[in-house]
């Protein structure tokens, strides 16, 4: 039977009628380093004060190292777990060592005198946090972070063997923010089971080994980092789309926003784009975001209009790498165009490799599809076919092609359609 | 370290009160005589009326005026320390105000069950007064302090009202309504300490023991529990104790001001922000402030006497100044 | 014309020359604001704003006149029957329009923005303000003389001043060392008492005594050392009428233990004073300084006959 450090069994809490927390279950194991994550109001930070008593759930129980915390008397629950604050502007004269030493009132009774025990912990703490030098400092001489690595200490004093953390790094700058998630890692070595309620995916997935997704008072994921933390359930918990990338150093997984909203409304129109070797990124950048759907052909692989389409979900068609395009590609491309409403070609240099994108748009345009272009497609400087490029663009203009010049235009242009 | 420069500085504090005490005892007919001091220390060669001016007058005198400024500046430095705000006096719940409509009731009422009616009365109503706040203050089972303070103003309002009403009503009482407000330490005798010393020696103590649960209340009301500090319990005791010393010390000496407030500041100027320092200094030196005072307002205009409350402002306030001056300079 | 009408004329109009002659003498007496009052005729509505100018005002036999008292006035007794246009200090204004009085009596008690808005409401305003038994007298002279009764009041005065005299000229041949030390307490929480300037110390100067707090200037505290080392021989304590079954101040003095030492409490001589009987400057200053006579001296002025 494994001994939990913490759990939690069908936790309810509201605040009068407004519901916070719902149904929330989870055990956690003895050394886990748990990260909570979730937008804001999910009940995150109501989650720890229930964890440490500050609150009392409406039902449900929490267990703490096997023991049911309705029979624990304040003093024990500190006993057991400390919390952090998130870093107040606390201007205090008080010295550290006064101020971490104040951790230890758990252990103390009423006219008990501070002994070997207490001065031992203190020095533990500050030695982990590695804070020996404010020792003897006023506490508000000390910068944010400094003054956070204190409270981490006062709260280690405490001897718990559960530390709860509530956004400990919100206020902080880079440096202190590492500082911090470092000293938090090496504790698992002595231990302690730590929960922390973070605002950065990333401090979490570099640094914590099991991660809580808080949604609406719910928990709508939970598990290992390395496993179970993927971008989907990233963008599912904060309806943001998001980029996963191994970081080089950590190799662990790195979450970079993309700065797309999930939530599109159903797309207004559909466009194909015709691009290759980077021409085409800022506009499916820029269609996406106007919420149209975008699909993409040809492009050869590892073009970097290929990698982003592909990064970005879009729908491409892809040759072989350094090929020209071959006919069933072509049928490929011309299907697919063929269910959008608009055909877009993105400025950009045309050799004998892409020189058959252009005879795809021709031929889409015979079918009845609107082809948009930019003014710049027509500068003689990018055509390195001996002009055939020009010329296949001329065609399409003679045969009423749209040119812009820019991408708003093209924009403006599709929403005022989509209004008819 | 800061808890050794404390530590000095309460004993230098202590050595000043001792003095200061002794000092008081030879203070006769306006000013101070060495001889009234060495004829005390042999006190049979006295005559019966100065063996009642030393034993009657003077001791009680001294006492009381170090007992009630210890208790004022003691239970500013807590209420203080609860609040978390500087604000803070110790009649903020409105004992003060509670104390005075029961001084005055008496008055207008001419009930008398002998001299101890007047404090009766106010001890009663000063106790009546903090409970009808603290009730008003409590919201289920915490005590919101912001809470506590607004109703402790708003009461503090209506007693006010009532005590100008009193004075309306008052008449040829006026006077002594007036100077029982004042505050002064004229009537100081041994039955009157007697009845404050119980409240004095089970609550000083009993509000050390808690220095350091006042300690983590600067970290804030939800940190301090988070460390195992049984706030709301906290604050009920600390605000029942600190009630009982200073209705206690309003029933027997009047409404004695800006000794509860300023005292714990200059001590925090000087000592700093840790109670097990700051509550023992502010008491040292709250005796002293308060004996002090007591002994001008007996010898600035002898024979007359001034009312203490308005030496204590006086006295206090520039000093204050000064130290805070002080201290923006950076000491 | 005959020689008879001539006289008949002449006779008719020094008739009435004469009589108007005696008419318009105008009435008229300066205040302690230094405000001269002059009337055309006697008064015949008077208001008095304060128990003693009542006093006055009775002893000069002008009890008919009187429109309006205050509720504090209740020497003599009849008084209390008269109209009140309110207390001392809190007085309806409306109520003294429409009794339409020709003279009004004001005292230092009455507050000066009342004595300020009468004189605005051009209302014959007189104020009587005295710190001795001379001002007094002086006062009800002035008031005789305002109201036309010159004649009553100079008898009243001189037998004021013989009395006085008599007391005075006994107490004053008394050597200074046989004259008692009086301590007079009007309340004790905090001690207060009479010094320098005040009538009660009048009293007991004038009755052959020493006031113990002559060294301070009027009503003041006093340090309890001070009563103690000084050390009077008589205490007088100030009664309030009807406050309370058993005067507490009478107790405070007589039992309270630091007071135990003193001379007085220990020979048993606390006597009890009436405090409207020093505290109304009128005629009954006299009757004060009596009391206080025959408590100091009652060897030479007779046994004082209220004690409690």
């Amino acid at each position: 039977m494994v001994n939990f450090s913490l759990s939690a069994q069908n936790l309810f809490f509201s605040y009068g009628d407004r519901k916070v927390l719902h149904n929330v279950t989870f055990k956690i194991q003895k050394g886990d380093f748990v990260g909570i994550l979730g937008p804001n109001g999910s009940g995150k930070s109501t989650l720890l004060h229930l964890l440490s008593g500050l609150l009392i759930p409406d039902t449900g129980t929490i267990f703490i190292s096997g023991k049911n915390t309705k029979e624990l008397s304040r003093k024990n629950w500190s006993q057991e777990i400390a919390i952090v604050f998130q870093e107040t502007n606390l201007n205090l004269d008080l010295e550290c060592y006064d101020i971490i030493m104040m951790g230890r009132f758990p252990h103390w009774r009423r006219w008990q005198k501070e002994n070997q025990q207490d001065i031992d912990s203190v020095l533990n703490a500050l030695q982990i946090t590695n804070t020996q030098q404010f020792a003897n400092r006023p506490f508000r001489e000390l910068s944010g972070g400094e003054k956070q690595r204190v409270m981490i200490a006062r709260a280690l004093a405490q001897k718990p063997n559960i530390l709860l953390l509530d956004e400990p790094t919100s206020h902080l700058d880079i440096l202190h923010q590492l500082d911090i998630m470092r000293i938090l890692y090496r504790l698992q070595k002595n231990d302690i089971t730590i929960l922390g309620v973070f605002h950065d995916i990333n401090l979490v997935s570099q640094f914590c080994n099991q991660v809580m997704f808080l949604k609406k008072g719910e928990i709508v994921h939970r598990g290992l980092v390395g496993k179970s933390l993927h971008a989907p359930q990233v963008e599912e918990l904060f309806d943001v789309e998001f980029l996963e990338e191994i970081h080089p150093y950590s190799l662990r997984p790195f979450f970079m926003p993309l700065g797309i909203t999930k939530k599109m409304e159903s797309p207004s129109a559909s466009i194909h784009l015709i691009c290759g070797g980077g021409s085409g990124s800022n506009f499916m950048k820029e269609f996406l975001e106007a919420s149209f759907s975008v699909s993409v052909g040809i492009v050869n692989q590892f073009d970097s209009d290929q990698e982003m389409a592909s990064k970005l979900g879009i729908t491409v068609i892809i040759e072989k790498p350094f090929s020209p395009i071959s006919d069933d590609n072509f049928q490929k491309a011309m299907n697919l165009a063929a269910q959008s409403d608009y055909i877009f070609i993105a400025p950009g240099y045309w050799g004998r490799g892409n020189l058959l994108n252009l005879d795809l748009a021709i031929s889409l345009q015979e079918r009845g599809k609107r082809i948009f272009f930019l003014q710049d497609s027509l500068d003689q400087n990018w055509d390195y076919t001996e002009g055939q490029a020009i010329n296949k663009l001329n065609i399409l203009v003679k045969n009423h092609a749209e040119v812009f010049s820019t991408i708003s235009e093209v924009i403006d242009r599709i929403k005022k359609d989509c209004l008819k | 370290m800061k808890s050794l420069k404390g530590r000095r500085i309460i004993f230098i504090l202590i050595i000043i009160l001792v003095l200061s005490m002794v000092f008081s005892l030879g203070i006769g007919g306006g000013r101070f005589q060495i001889s009234d001091l060495l004829s005390f220390l042999r006190p049979q060669s006295l005559s019966p009326s100065e063996k009642t001016i030393f034993f009657e007058i003077r001791l009680p005198r001294l006492i009381l005026s170090v007992l009630v400024g210890a208790a004022l500046s003691l239970s500013g430095a807590v209420l203080q320390g609860l609040f978390q705000n500087p604000l803070v006096d110790p009649y903020v719940l409105g004992i003060s105000s509670g104390g005075a409509v029961g001084a005055i009731v008496a008055i207008l009422s001419g009930i008398s069950l002998g001299f101890i009616t007047l404090p009766l009365f106010s001890f009663l109503f000063a106790l009546a007064t903090t409970f009808l706040v603290l009730r008003l203050g409590q919201i289920g089972h915490k005590m919101p302090l912001e809470i506590m303070l607004l109703a402790g103003v708003a009461i503090g309002f209506f007693f006010s009202a009532l005590i100008s009403l009193g004075m309306f009503l008052a008449g040829e009482n006026l006077h002594q309504m007036v100077f029982w407000i004042m505050g002064g330490f004229w009537n100081s005798s041994w039955n009157k300490i007697y009845t404050l010393l119980p409240f004095f020696l089970i609550g000083f103590p009993l509000i050390f023991s808690y220095s350091r649960e006042l300690n983590t209340f600067l970290l804030g009301e939800k940190v301090a529990e988070s460390m195992g500090v049984e706030v709301e319990k906290t604050k009920k005791i600390l605000l029942i104790v600190t009630s009982l010393l200073v209705a206690a010390s309003v029933s027997v000496s009047g409404v004695i001001g800006f000794v509860g407030l300023v005292v714990p500041h200059i001590i925090r100027i000087i000592i700093g922000e840790d109670h097990r320092q700051l509550l023992p200094a502010s008491l040292f030196l709250g005796s002293s402030v308060l004996l002090w005072a007591d002994i001008f307002s007996r010898t600035l205009l002898h024979p007359v006497e001034l009312p203490v409350g308005v030496l204590t402002s006086l006295m206090g306030a520039p000093f204050f100044i000064y130290l805070l001056r002080r201290k923006k300079k950076g000491w | 014309m005959s020689k008879f009408k001539i006289i008949a004329i002449l006779s008719i109009l020094i008739f009435v020359f004469s009589s108007t002659i005696s008419y318009s003498q105008p009435l008229s007496a300066t205040d302690a604001t230094g405000f001269t009052l002059n009337l055309s005729q006697p008064p015949n509505r008077i208001i008095s704003l304060a128990p003693g100018n009542t006093e006055i005002l009775f002893a000069l036999g002008l009890n008919d006149k009187i429109v309006g008292v205050t509720t504090y006035c209740d020497e003599p007794t009849e008084a209390l029957e008269k109209e009140k246009i309110g207390n001392v200090t809190e007085i309806d204004l409306e109520k003294i329009l429409t009794l339409q009085p020709d003279l009004i009596l004001a005292s230092s008690l009455t507050p000066e923005e009342t004595v300020v808005r009468l004189h605005e409401l051009n209302l014959p305003v007189f104020t009587l303000k005295s710190e001795t038994i001379e001002q007094v007298i002086e006062d009800i002279t002035k008031v005789a003389v305002l109201s036309g009764v010159e004649i009553s009041g100079s008898k009243l005065v001189k037998t004021m001043k013989d009395q006085l005299k008599k007391i005075n000229d006994f107490a004053q041949s008394i050597p200074d060392h046989q004259k008692p030390l009086v301590f007079h307490i009007i309340w004790h929480d905090p001690i207060w008492t009479a010094g320098n300037g005040t009538f009660i110390n009048e009293f007991i100067t004038l009755a052959g005594g020493k006031n113990l707090a002559v060294d301070i200037q009027g009503y003041s505290t006093i340090d309890f050392e001070e009563i103690l080392k000084r050390n009077p021989s008589i205490i007088t304590v100030i009664e309030n009428h009807g406050k309370n079954e058993e005067n507490q101040l009478y107790q405070f003095v007589t039992t309270d233990n630091r007071l135990q030492t003193v001379d007085a409490v220990k020979n048993d001589q606390v006597y009890l004073i009436d405090s409207n009987l020093v505290s109304r400057p009128g005629p009954r200053v006299i009757s004060a300084l009596q009391y206080f006579a025959q408590i100091i001296h009652p060897e030479i002025f007779g046994e004082c006959k209220i004690q409690e």
